[in-house]
């Protein structure tokens, strides 16, 4: 399987949202509008990689017996350093995320892919599959975001383009499952004709 | 394999450790900017750091602090930050800046988790809630929104949430009062102390102020006097506004609740009506007891607004008659005042025979809390009524 391969399966073919339908709480959560989604994914995807990068380097020192716990104990490792970053030198964004943050450790997008890939392959692919699954982990969750907040509240990106209030369910949670499942279907539909 | 967990879970300790010392001081820098960011939009200019020097109280059992803003060593305004429980989901935290005189200055939500693209516009720096109130004092204001007779214009379709920033308002308000006029009241308050220090007798001083703003109408100038009452000292509160006695705050106590002392503020208005009836301190069973600490329990709830004189102070049905008294090592000091004796001897228990009948609502599966609740404002109303007579 080449490198691209690698990086563009996690997007499209594997995409976790569209696709594997993994890590949906904090999806549902934090999409209420664009800039959230995308914080969001980004800091999903920082503790992918490199979640994938330290355990494809240990996995050989790692027993199979303990290699769950062990799993665990570096993400959530990862998942603090992350959030004392994010709380110190972006505290803009840590009040709009929230208890989203710490939530990634529990992530199973993450677990998925340091269990499926990152214990059995070397370090650049790792980071690559990592890199694919958070880059298709930020798309889905932006996607929901921008069309959550455009539908909601008339707004892009905190930009109003329509005057007026907007349909405010797709602020509210049940509008995100509403409009989480018509992206799989346009996304499935267009994959499949594309078949990419 | 216990090794490898072990070095594992070691060098993530060392790493989170050193990752924690470095962030810790950049957090807490982040964290003041944000509070006194929040500080300057919502007072008036000031150039002292109004974290110094806060003054913080309990009311209504909701956390609160006041920021004095200061000028030149002169005082410019105020900030408030308190919180509500009644909006739509979750606390309301507010920061509420007042001019010295009294008027609201600006007003910030720091915390809210109301609904998005409805109770959320109180997020909103020019929200239809913020603009009644700027510039205005909450005495000359009904503190209502306009649907409950007041006049503060409610968000539209979020009347709930407009209804539990008033209450955060009125709160900060109350806070405020207590604060500035706190100032005035404190010398007197610390005459005829005898036990505490004096730094104590400060602290206590300002936080029974906050009590008496917290159960009597607005006012401007508390004087503090001792009286004795059965022997024991009773601090009653003399609240006036522009000269005009508005009403009566009695501190008061009783030893005789489940578990530790109660200590009540109770307000009377001069006509001996009880305005209202804030918990100080309790230790009562939590989910029980201390249900006391809600501002609509059943007690505050029976006993407020009535006139003390035509209390009969006592739980409805409460004599009973019908449980045998199983340690009765003292005597209810209703008709011979308050005994001291017995008091040592442990757990005292109160039996139902004990709780003398009268016309007040307890509080259902806290008996004893109740008799004690009702015992302390009774001894409030006295001292309520001899300070009316001395005067």
């Amino acid at each position: 399987m080449g490198k691209i391969q690698i990086l563009t399966r996690g997007i499209i073919k594997d995409n976790p949202i569209f696709v594997l339908l993994l890590g949906l709480c904090p999806t549902l959560g934090t999409t209420s509008s664009a800039m959230n989604g995308l914080g969001m994914g980004v800091a999903t995807m920082f503790i992918l990689v490199l979640a994938n990068i330290v355990i494809s380097i240990f996995k050989d020192v790692i027993p199979n017996k303990v290699r769950i716990p062990a799993y665990i104990v570096i993400i959530t490792t990862l998942v603090t350093v992350l959030e004392l970053l994010i709380k110190a030198y972006m505290p803009g964004l840590n009040s709009a995320l929230g208890v989203f943050i710490p939530l990634i450790a529990v992530n199973c997008i993450v677990f998925a892919r340091v269990e499926a890939f990152a214990s059995k392959n070397n370090v650049v692919n790792s980071a690559l599959d990592g890199l694919g699954a958070g880059l298709g982990f930020t798309m889905a969750l932006t996607l929901l975001g921008v069309v959550r907040e455009m539908l909601g509240t008339g707004m892009f990106f905190g930009y109003k383009f329509i005057e007026g209030d907007g349909v405010l369910i797709f602020v509210l949670a049940p509008g995100a499952f509403i409009a989480l499942g018509f992206l799989i279907a346009i996304f499935r539909k267009v994959a499949k004709a594309t078949s990419i | 394999m216990i090794l490898c967990l072990g070095v594992i879970g070691l060098v993530s300790a060392v790493g989170l450790t050193l990752i924690y010392n470095m962030t810790k001081g950049t957090i807490a820098a982040a964290n003041l900017a944000r509070t006194t960011g929040a500080l300057a939009n919502v007072m008036p200019p000031f150039d002292n750091n109004p974290m110094e020097g806060a003054v913080e109280m309990e009311l209504d059992g909701i956390a609160t602090r006041v920021f004095t803003g200061r000028m030149d060593g002169r005082t410019t305004g105020f900030a408030v930050e308190t919180s509500t429980r009644l909006g739509y989901s979750g606390i309301i935290r507010m920061l509420v800046g007042f001019t010295p005189e009294g008027e609201v200055h600006n007003i910030e939500v720091l915390e809210q988790s109301e609904t998005p693209g409805l109770g959320d516009k109180i997020l909103h720096p020019d929200n239809v809630l913020v603009v009644s109130f700027r510039g205005r004092n909450p005495v000359d204001m009904q503190m209502a929104v306009v649907k409950d007779g007041g006049e503060v214009d409610a968000i539209t379709a979020s009347t709930v949430t407009s209804r539990a920033y008033i209450d955060a308002v009125d709160r900060a308000h109350r806070a405020f009062v207590a604060v500035s006029t706190g100032a005035v009241a404190l010398p007197s308050v610390m005459t005829g102390a005898t036990a505490h220090t004096a730094e104590a007798e400060t602290t206590a001083g300002i936080d029974a102020m906050a009590f008496v703003a917290a159960v009597l109408p607005v006012h401007n100038v508390v004087s503090t006097h001792d009286l004795m009452l059965n022997s024991e000292r009773m601090v009653v509160h003399t609240a006036q506004q522009n000269g005009v006695t508005v009403g009566y705050a009695v501190q008061t106590e009783s030893d005789e609740g489940w578990s530790g002392v109660i200590r009540l503020m109770v307000g009377f208005l001069p006509d001996g009506t009880i305005y209202d009836i804030a918990v100080m301190e309790q230790n009562e069973t939590p989910g029980y007891g201390d249900v006391i600490t809600r501002p609509d329990n059943a007690l505050a709830k029976s006993l407020r607004g009535r006139n003390a004189h035509e209390v009969q102070f006592g739980l409805r049905g409460g004599g009973g008659g019908t449980a045998a008294p199983t340690d009765v090592s003292r005597t209810r000091g209703r008709e011979g005042g308050r005994e001291r004796e017995g008091r040592e001897g442990g757990h005292r228990r109160i039996t139902l025979a004990d709780a003398v009948a009268g016309d007040v609502d307890g509080i259902t599966g806290s008996t004893v809390t109740s008799v004690a609740y009702v015992d302390a404002v009774e001894r409030a109303y006295k001292a309520f009524a001899a300070m009316k007579h001395l005067e």
